[in-house]
């Protein structure tokens, strides 16, 4: 019997097989390497020289532009997850309404998101372009003189964090199973009690679709720490630095400057500043997520 | 006893195939068979034809030889270090300019002075103009050859100077004046959005930092915070941003950032009336202006009073011919890289400039009939040999182009939208560029 439940087994392991050496080479393998990467100076063709903690001091006291970078991306963390998570709950809302249609309207809402980010990176360029661009034309007629976007410093990052919120379809789409799932029942009772449109929305449908709103909010902290495709694409880290965010100078440092030792380092401190942020959301998590059957 | 027969004979059988394979490549090349080599380069879209072209003119040229000319777009750099790294690398290739030196410091390319005979090189160097070699030259090796350099002059649209009643044929030629008729030839939109710039001096400060006389680098002393001439030419540039009003300037240069492509060029497309340019805009011209489009080059770009006539900053040459590291043939890819720049083939370098604009940087293709009727056909042309054989070049040479490039692009960046004073800006870039040559000095 133990013998052809191993047989299966061994059948199974070949199938996976090739995700397995997949993953250990090119997950696993670098994962651990660059820890060592990171206590080293590398460049890829040399072999690399250990320096210790050398990486890490230079980045901690002598690089202003990883403090910048970090900077932007702090700030497009801090504006761009909650603003996400604000709109997709909006657009939710408003998808889950019973209207004509509605089956249109969700299609259209999600279409954004299965736009490839390059593509939809060079749409916007020419969307934010200051002269040509549809948005500063839309403020012209009404008498709104648009900024500079992507090209003021001053106005660099919210143009980034405004585009975030036209691919909020995968979010917007969790957030709508969350609504769906809220019992019917609840929203009849709180009626019976005389409770209005707004109070069933905070007190039922709000609470309710917490643990998705946690879910996003982790995805989308991971993914704003993360941000680089469109940077790369959009602005190339300018005007004045402005939209140098983490990734991107990590990228920088790695495969402009080879300095493949620092950059390990720098991927280090990401993955701890990340790890930090998302235990905390997890540690409050306690005290704002509700599951049905545990806190209701 | 039959297990050993049958072992000898796997034995012969396994021998004659081993002598086969090994002495497949001896009797090939006894054969005569062409020994074939790899080219790596960058250039895409309308040059790219140009670099087959060379190739198959190569290839007919030299018949021991059969190369491949491979484009690679993207990341070439990065491209390049990898196969480096993984000792699968192609025989020759165009490097791409910033990171030529950073190749040469971590020996990634092997020397051109080791692979050509030292009385050949000695011909070489007598025939080719200084520049060929010394921009390569770096702690004692020449890591590339360059097949040519750009050059630059200002551009101006005839029309646009009629129409504004300054004299087509009197362009500026110095700072001041330029200043004047960027402003007399600047018009604006309804929206009081600038429509045409006169001029604006979107290139980098390298560029201008030279020509108003200045000097980015010292050894390995980072200058260019220290140099007035330097501060000079980016409160030049910072002038453009107070005088046009920092976002009409910002909103038109961006608006023109996706025109890249050749038609689009914004000086052909009407939207500059002056420009500072390359040789190979001449070849864009003819081939995208619209009908009537007149235009002039001035002998170099305007300089102040105390900058450089003629100057030419020849930095880290984007498209240098270099021989990685590992290459299997150095000697068959060298030989493509003499054929590039002329060496012997002075018709065949005077084809490629025709076709690609790129110029010989040697005396004697130029005497070619074939340039001799491309000049007399674009006289413009001219202008630009004049200026490379002035000579008057300034060599920046550093293994941590990239980084400074980068860095003085965001100095100047801060300066002209008014974040930081011009001094500011060069003295927080030089410190990080300061801070970075050190480090890979140190590791030395």
């Amino acid at each position: 019997m133990k013998r052809s439940i191993w047989a299966k087994r061994k059948v199974g392991l070949f199938f996976i097989c090739p995700w397995l050496i997949g993953i250990s080479i090119f997950t696993i393998y670098p994962f651990f390497a660059s820890i060592y990467y990171s206590l080293t100076s590398y460049d890829v063709i040399s072999p690399p020289y250990f320096v210790g903690i050398y990486n890490y001091k230079e980045l901690f006291t002598n690089d202003e532009l990883f403090w910048k970078s970090l900077y932007n991306t702090f700030y497009y963390a801090i504006f761009a997850t909650p603003l996400g998570i604000v709109a997709g709950i909006g657009i939710a809302l408003l998808l889950n309404l019973k209207v004509k249609g509605i089956a249109l309207f969700r299609t259209i809402y999600y279409l954004p998101a299965i736009v490839p980010i390059v593509g939809a990176s060079i749409l916007w360029v020419w969307l934010l372009n200051p002269e040509f661009g549809i948005v500063n034309a839309l403020l012209y007629r009404i008498g709104v003189k648009g900024p500079g976007w992507l090209a003021d410093p001053t106005w660099s990052k919210p143009s980034l964090i405004l585009m975030s919120v036209w691919g909020l379809g995968g979010a917007m789409l969790i957030y709508l199973a969350a609504l769906q799932d809220v019992p019917q029942s609840l929203y009849e009772s709180a009626e019976l009690d005389g409770a209005n449109r707004w109070q069933k929305t905070v007190h039922i449908t709000v609470p309710l679709i917490t643990p998705a709103i946690f879910f996003n909010l982790i995805m989308g902290l991971i993914g704003a720490f993360q941000y680089f495709t469109q940077a790369y694409i959009m602005t190339g880290g300018g005007p004045a630095d402005s939209t140098l965010f983490y990734s991107l100078y990590l990228f920088n440092n790695a495969f402009r400057y080879f300095k493949m030792g620092y950059a390990s380092a720098m991927a280090w401190i990401l993955f701890v500043v990340i790890l930090v942020c998302t235990l905390t959301v997890f540690k409050s998590s306690r005290k704002w997520v509700y599951y049905a059957g545990k806190g209701l | 006893m039959l297990p050993k027969k049958r072992n000898r004979r796997l034995l012969v059988v396994v021998s004659v195939i081993v002598l086969l394979v090994m002495g497949f490549p001896a009797m090939s090349a006894l054969s005569g068979e062409k020994v074939k080599i790899t080219y790596w380069h960058q250039w895409t879209g309308q040059w790219t034809p140009v670099l087959e072209d060379l190739a198959h003119r190569f290839n007919v040229a030299c018949p021991d030889v059969q190369v491949k000319a491979v484009v690679i777009p993207q990341d070439f750099g990065r491209k390049l270090l990898t196969a480096v790294a993984s000792g699968n690398v192609p025989d020759v290739v165009s490097l791409t300019g910033a990171e030529n030196l950073m190749f040469a410091e971590r020996k990634a390319l092997v020397p051109i002075d080791e692979i050509m005979e030292p009385e050949e090189l000695t011909e070489f160097k007598d025939w080719a103009m200084p520049v060929v070699t010394e921009v390569n030259t770096y702690k004692g090796h020449i890591w590339a050859l360059s097949p040519y350099i750009d050059v630059e002059s200002l551009y101006y649209n005839k029309n646009m100077f009629q129409e504004t009643g300054l004299d087509p044929n009197k362009p500026p030629l110095d700072i001041d004046t330029l200043d004047k008729y960027a402003e007399k030839l600047t018009t604006y939109d309804a929206a009081g959005n600038i429509d045409r710039i006169g001029f604006y001096p979107s290139w980098g400060l390298d560029l201008w930092g030279t020509v108003f006389g200045g000097t980015l680098m010292k050894g390995d002393e980072v200058w260019f915070n220290k140099d007035p001439k330097i501060l000079e030419a980016l409160k030049w540039i910072v002038s453009y941003s107070k005088k046009y009003d920092v976002k009409k300037i910002t909103a038109f240069e961006s608006s023109l950032a996706q025109e890249r492509a050749a038609a689009l060029d914004p000086f052909i497309s009407g939207r500059k009336a002056m420009e500072q340019q390359g040789q190979w805009v001449i070849i864009n011209i003819a081939n995208y202006a619209p009908k009537g489009f007149s235009y002039g080059v001035t002998p170099c770009l305007p300089y102040p009073p105390g900058g450089r006539e003629n100057s030419l900053l020849v930095r880290s040459s984007y498209g240098a011919l270099a021989i990685p590291k590992g290459s299997k043939h150095p000697k068959e890819g060298c030989e493509f890289a003499l054929f590039w720049v002329g060496y012997g083939h002075e018709r065949d370098r005077a084809i490629t400039m025709v076709k690609g604009g790129w110029m010989p940087l040697a005396k004697s293709p130029w005497s070619q009939p074939i340039i001799r009727d491309y000049l007399s056909k674009y006289p413009e042309f001219d202008t630009f040999r004049k200026i490379l054989f002035a000579r008057n070049w300034t060599m920046l040479k550093t293994p941590v182009d990239a980084y400074l490039f980068d860095r003085l692009g965001a100095a100047r960046d801060y300066a002209r939208l008014l974040k930081k004073t011009p001094q500011k800006a060069l003295d927080d870039a030089a410190r990080e560029v300061q801070k970075e040559l050190n480090r890979l000095l140190r590791k030395r």
